[in-house]
Parts: structure tokens; sequence; C-alpha cells
């Protein structure tokens, strides 16, 4: 037997779950269908599709359950975490989709053009069972390997100063996609050398700004960066950058 | 109907479709073409990684994604093989109408393929990347991993990489099976596969055996995951570079509405009413899709264009647009910039021009892998490719009669009288079914408790995984983990007894 914390015995484990929450979300859909489109007229009732739903709810939490009690089985590390963070949150995303279908079913009920039809329920809560568990199944599978590094660097070097001054540099604000209204990343900015000081005596002027753009939208951000004299006075005017982040 | 994009992407499938059969434990060295197709193809042979190609025909099947009115089925690998040999307009409309095998509405929008003098194959960087497929086909081949379904096209690989270089290369001519054999130069590509053991080994190859600029668009680009907002989107950088092309001669043709002119996956970039948002940028509706009377997407986006006069450079920002009007509903993320810069120099009218992009996208219910072949192999993430391929020259000099709406900087003189405080609100995905009364009350209720419990759980979970790190037992996890499975337990009980007691077991009729 592999050991417990054979990254494929995790990765099977994770599949298994995930499988089974998608067979058994397929499985309320084929039984709904099936007294729905029972020869001689419908037998499904709202009894029923409460039934349905509670048991999409319960393949939720059960399989939620189950994949969240993995971490434990193994040696814990960033990764299993990361993907137990990332499933929960699909998870959630599920339920709201959810929540919007019934929020929708409650205006038509409200302007009454609510119809029975549970046909379209089923296939739309399953759908939702369906995919939302591929994705979870895409994230485990992918798991933390592929993450994109976060962090991008842009070099630059200050002409026009003296290498016998100390400089210091600071990123104004706003750093931004133009004519966004109230962006500002000019915050997730580091430099190096460390805290941007570009000490008396050194042997070039290069310094580069680092940013890590996770969980900023894609774009071309522009912005300024400062060159002070230990003073707080300007050295030079300020340094325009173009960042694609 | 069949076209160059899906065949593309029916040659990539195979691929897929040998991954999943490798991991099946099928073929003779399943591991080893595992492995071959993780270095040609990062990210497409892990668990919910493989198996993109039938989840994407599935996607295209969704309501609110299929538009005609019989099921999509992506094509034949044999079907595909015919195209892709099909040299002219008249014999490429044939084998799509072939391939059909059904009655085409005669009013129906023909794809530029299909018509003479709209499409020019040099250069085309569709053709480029079906090359690499033919290549990574090729490996699998020699490795014995092709699965039963495919073992009828051994000389596929051939096939491929003799027609696609030759309509690269600008030929109209159609190939005789002598000469798709007989050619050296795709012997050389093939045979030498077998050391190709990194996209750089092939890059190398493709260099010496074709061009540097073939070599640069034949290489797929791979999305990597990044978190946004809290959701994993697939994030695609591409880079390309042109000798013949200025900065001037890319802003003549990169406003988006330009793009169905020569980049084959947009069928339609339109501006929206209002056109412009509060700050100026513009409001347009995307369409994508390989051929949109059969499947597509809808995206209302918003643009930024704007300049750097010091660095002679043009850029492109763009984001979803707050308000979906018209929009699928189904694109979750969709943002990214297209940045042009002069290579030599700064001034935007010299020859030289580098043409950066960044798109992160996430589509509601479709994994990053699949999400990453609408970006990467249909051309939804680089579209810049395309504008430097032979159709976009051929509008650019006049060849193919258009009318190009120009680079406009954002925001556009006298934009204020032309917004608006926006329509409809965005719409939910997919369909939109109903339920019984009050049942929103239920799981609204139920989502709050299960929010509480995964919450709940990955905390305990966490503490209880940090705990052990400091030393506790195995018998100390099992107890820790028997106590969450009783507490979850008792939630389940809560949400169940919550959703009964909020629904009454009445339905509304007509």
């Amino acid at each position: 037997m592999a050991p417990m914390d054979d990254p494929t015995v995790i990765a099977t484990r994770f599949a298994t779950i995930t499988r089974k929450m998608v067979n058994d979300a397929a499985q309320v859909a084929i039984d709904a269908f099936d007294k729905i489109n029972k020869t001689g007229g419908s037998t499904y009732t709202a009894a029923d599709a409460i039934e349905s739903m509670t048991t999409l709810a319960g393949i939720a939490i059960s399989g939620g359950s189950a994949l969240a009690r993995i971490p434990l089985q193994i040696q814990p590390d960033n990764g299993p975490m990361v993907v137990a963070d990332e499933v929960a949150a699909v998870i959630t995303l599920a339920l709201t989709d959810a929540t919007a279908v019934a929020r929708d079913a409650a205006e038509k009920i409200n302007d009454g053009t609510f119809r029975a039809n549970w046909v379209d329920s089923a296939v739309a809560l399953t759908g939702m069972a369906v995919l939302r568990a591929a994705e979870a199944a895409e994230a485990i599978g992918a798991g933390p390997g592929v993450l994109g590094d976060p962090r991008k660097a842009f070099p630059y070097t200050i002409n026009g100063v003296n290498l016998t001054d100390q400089l210091v540099l600071k990123m104004a604000s706003p750093l931004a996609r133009p004519d966004v209204a109230d962006e500002d990343i000019a915050r997730l900015v580091r430099f190096d050398p460390d805290g941007g000081v570009l000490k008396a005596g050194r042997g070039n002027s290069d310094f580069s700004l680092t940013i890590n753009c996770a969980g900023i939208p894609s774009g071309i951000y522009l912005g300024q960066v400062e060159v002070l004299k230990t003073d707080g006075t300007q050295a030079i005017p300020p340094i325009k950058v173009t960042l694609n982040l | 109907m069949l076209n160059l994009l899906q065949s593309q992407l029916a040659f990539y499938g195979a691929i897929d479709d040998a991954v999943v059969h490798a991991q099946q434990g099928g073929g003779e060295n399943s591991d080893e073409v595992l492995r071959t197709v993780e270095a040609m193809l990062p990210g497409t042979t892990g668990f919910g990684q493989a198996g993109w190609y039938r989840e994407l025909e599935d996607f295209a099947n969704r309501p609110g994604v299929r538009t005609s009115d019989v099921p999509v089925t992506f094509p034949s690998l044999t079907d595909s093989l015919a195209y892709l040999a099909a040299p002219t307009a008249a014999s490429r409309e044939q084998v799509a109408v072939a391939a059909f095998q059904g009655n085409l509405d005669p009013e129906r929008e023909k794809l530029a393929e299909h018509v003479s003098g709209s499409y020019f194959p040099d250069g085309d960087p569709v053709l480029a990347r079906c090359a690499y497929a033919a290549m990574v086909l090729e490996q699998i081949t020699q490795l014995g991993g092709l699965p039963p379904t495919l073992t009828t096209h051994q000389d596929a690989p051939t096939q491929i990489m003799a027609n696609a270089i030759n309509a690269w290369g600008g030929s109209t001519k159609k190939l005789t099976d002598h000469a798709v054999k007989s050619n050296k130069r795709v012997q050389r590509l093939l045979t030498q596969s077998g050391a190709v053991h990194s996209r750089e080994n092939w890059h190398s190859l493709a260099t010496k055996e074709v061009t540097k600029k073939f070599a640069d668009q034949s290489l797929p680009c791979f999305g990597t995951l990044v978190d946004v907002n809290g959701q994993y989107c697939s994030t695609i950088y591409t880079d390309a570079t042109d000798d013949t092309l200025s900065v001037d001669d890319i802003e003549k043709i990169i406003d988006p509405t330009n793009w169905s002119l020569c980049c084959k996956f947009f069928c339609n970039v339109a501006a929206q009413a209002p056109p412009y948002t509060a700050r100026g940028w513009s409001r347009i509706l995307e369409t994508i899709g390989p051929d949109c009377s059969e499947w597509c997407l809808k995206t209302a986006l918003v643009f930024y264009y704007g300049s750097d006069s010091g660095s002679g450079s043009i850029f492109i920002n763009y984001d979803l647009d707050p308000n979906r009007q018209s929009d699928s509903g189904l694109v979750e993320v969709d943002n990214g910039y297209i940045w042009i810069t002069p290579t030599n120099g700064t001034d935007p009218s010299q020859s030289g021009v580098q043409i950066r992009t960044s798109k992160q996208e996430r589509v509601q219910g479709l994994s990053p892998t699949a999400t990453s072949a609408l970006g990467c192999l249909l051309g939804w993430g680089d579209a810049a490719y395309e504008l430097l391929g032979g159709t976009a020259k051929k509008i650019l000099d006049g060849t193919i009669s258009a009318n190009l709406q120009p680079f406009q900087e954002t925001p556009p003189a006298g934009y204020q009288s032309q917004t608006g405080s926006g329509g409809a609100q965005p719409p939910a995905a997919g369909a939109r079914p109903t339920l019984p009364p009050n049942f929103a009350d239920a799981v609204n209720d139920a989502r709050d408790l299960l929010n509480n419990l995964i919450n709940r759980t990955r905390d305990v979970t966490a503490d209880a995984a940090n705990r052990w790190m400091d030393g506790m037992t195995r018998e100390d996890v099992k107890e820790i983990t028997e106590g969450i499975g009783t507490n979850l337990e008792e939630f389940a009980l809560d949400v169940y007894q919550t959703a009964e007691n909020n629904v009454k077991p009445q339905m509304t009729k007509e």
C-alpha cells in the first residue's frame, strides 16, 4: 500500500469523492425525470422536489466534508490546504447559484408567471451540481503546482543623479489603470533595494519594483516613482512607469 | 460547420483522447505518453485536466451557448484532415458541407475561409499550431499511444504537418499524396520529433526548418491559475513580434470592432448602446466561437484605448462591463491588456513591432484547462497573433476592402452625450427555471448554514493540521476527524430541518 502522504493516493481520494458527488447528483435528476415523464402523467410532487433539493444539499455536505477531511489524513503542507480552500469556494459558489434560481422562481410566483416546470428545475440544479463539481475536480487535479507566480518585477535605471547622494524611492499614488475610478495599487509596490533606499556610494542607480498582482485585474497600469533626497525634496522629476500586470 | 479552427481543435482533441487513454493505462507506454504530452502541452494531463476536449464539446451544447437547433458535434479527425488539405475557398466549403451531412441554410452567413478573396493562409497562426499538434501526435504514435479509435490514423501527423506548412507558406495548391509523403522538410521535422523533449527543443527545430515566426506562432500558449477575488482564473500571456509591420500599422486595425475581419474566433465585436461608460471607456459586445451559428459566447466588455508618446506605444485595457447588457452571463472574469510597442527605438512609424497580451478569464462551469483551450487554441486570448497574419496584412494593404474602425484614445471627444445609466441587470447563467413557492427562503437559509459549515470545517481542519505538525499522533487526528464528522452531521440535519420549515408543500398552478 502506498504511504498516506503519497500525492497520487491523495489525488485519487479527492477524485473518488468528487466523482461520487457528481454521480449522486445526476441520480437525483434521473429519478426526477422518471417521475416527471411517467406514462400517464407526472407523479412528481412538491414533496419530491423538496426531497430532490435536500438530497442535493446532502450530497454537497457529505462530499464537501469528506474532501475537507483529507488534509487531516496526510502530511499537511500548503498544497492540500490551498486545494481544500478552493473546493470550499467552489461549493459556496454552487450554493449561490442555487439561491439565484430559487429567487428567480419566487419572483415568477409573485408576478403570476410561475409554471410547474420541474424538468427545467431538475436539469438546472443538477447541472449546477455537476458543473461545480467539475470545477472542484479541476482545482484538486491542478492543485497549487500550476499556480502562476503572481510576483512581477520591473527593472529601472535612474539617470542624472549623483552616486554619492543617498536617495529614497517612493511609489506615488495612484498607480492604476487609466480612468478607473478609485483604483490605486501603489501600496502593493515593493522596491529592490529594500525600502527603496539607494545608499550613497553605490555602484549604480539601478532599482526594480516588484508587485504581487494576485487578486488584481490584468491590465496596463500607469504611475510615477518619486526619487527623493534625504530631506524629502525631489532629486529629479518623477519617473513614469508603465506596468503590464 | 467545419472550419480551420475546429479542425485544429480536433487535432489537439486527438492528443487529449490519447492522454485519457493513457491515464486509463491504455497503450504500450502510457506513462511516457503522459510525460511527453505534459512537457509539450503543460497542464493538460493531470486529474481534472485530461478530457478537456469532450468537456468543451459538452460546454458547446449548454443552454445559452448552443445557437443551432441540432446538437453540436465536434468534427472527426478524418473530416478535419480533409479540411486542412483543401487548398481553396471552394474546396474547403465542399469538405465542410460534406462533413455536415445535411442541408445548409442558403441564407447562412459564410465563414471568411469559404469566400474567395476573404482569407489568406500565409502566416496564419492556426496553421502553425496545427504543425505543433502534428509533432505531438507523431510522438504519441511512436510510443504506441494512439487510442483504438485513432489507430487507423497512423499517417495523420504527416498529413497535418505537410498541409499546415504548405498553407502557412501561402500556397493554395493542393498537395498530392506523393508530395505529402516525400516532403523532406516534413520528414525531418517528424523524424526528429522523438528527440524533442521540450517546447524549446521544438522551437529550435521549427526555426531551423521553417522560420522563427513560424516557430513562435506554433507554440500554443497555456494558462496558469491565478487567484482573482477568491476565484481561480486561467491567465494567458502572449508575446509576439513582427519585423515588417509598425505600431502605426497595428493601430489601424487594433480596435476590437475590427477583429472579426481577421481573427476567426471573433464572430462579431460591436459597440453597445449607449457606446460609452461614464468615464469614457467603450462599451462593446463580443461574440466569440469557431462558428457562431453553432455555438458562441456573448460577453459585454469595456475597453480603454491609450498611448504613450514617449515610448511610441499604444495599449488597450479591457474588463467586464458592469452593465452586462445582451450578455450570455457565463463569463465570470475577463480582463487584460494588449500592449503594442516599437522594437526599433520609439518611432511608431518604423517597421518592427512587439505585441504583448495578458488575459484573465473564468467561464462558469468550465475548467481552467478547457478555458485555456478557448484562449490558446481557438484564439480568444491571442487575437494579436492573427493581427500579424496574412489576412490582416491584406486588409492593411487594401487587398481586402474593409471599413476599419480607427484607434481613438479614451475618452473620445464629446463622449459625455453618449453615456447612459445602464439598462438591464446582468442575466443569470443559463436557463431560468422555476421552483416551488417560498423555496428561495429555504435555500437562502441552507446556503447560510452550509457556508458557515464549510468555513468552520476548513478552519477546524487547518487548526488540527497545524497541531498535528506540532507533534500530535495519528490517533489524535482520528479523534479530531470523528469529532468534525459528528459536527457536520448535526449541521446537515439543521440544514434539512430549516429547508423543510421554510417550504410550503403546495404548488402554484396556472
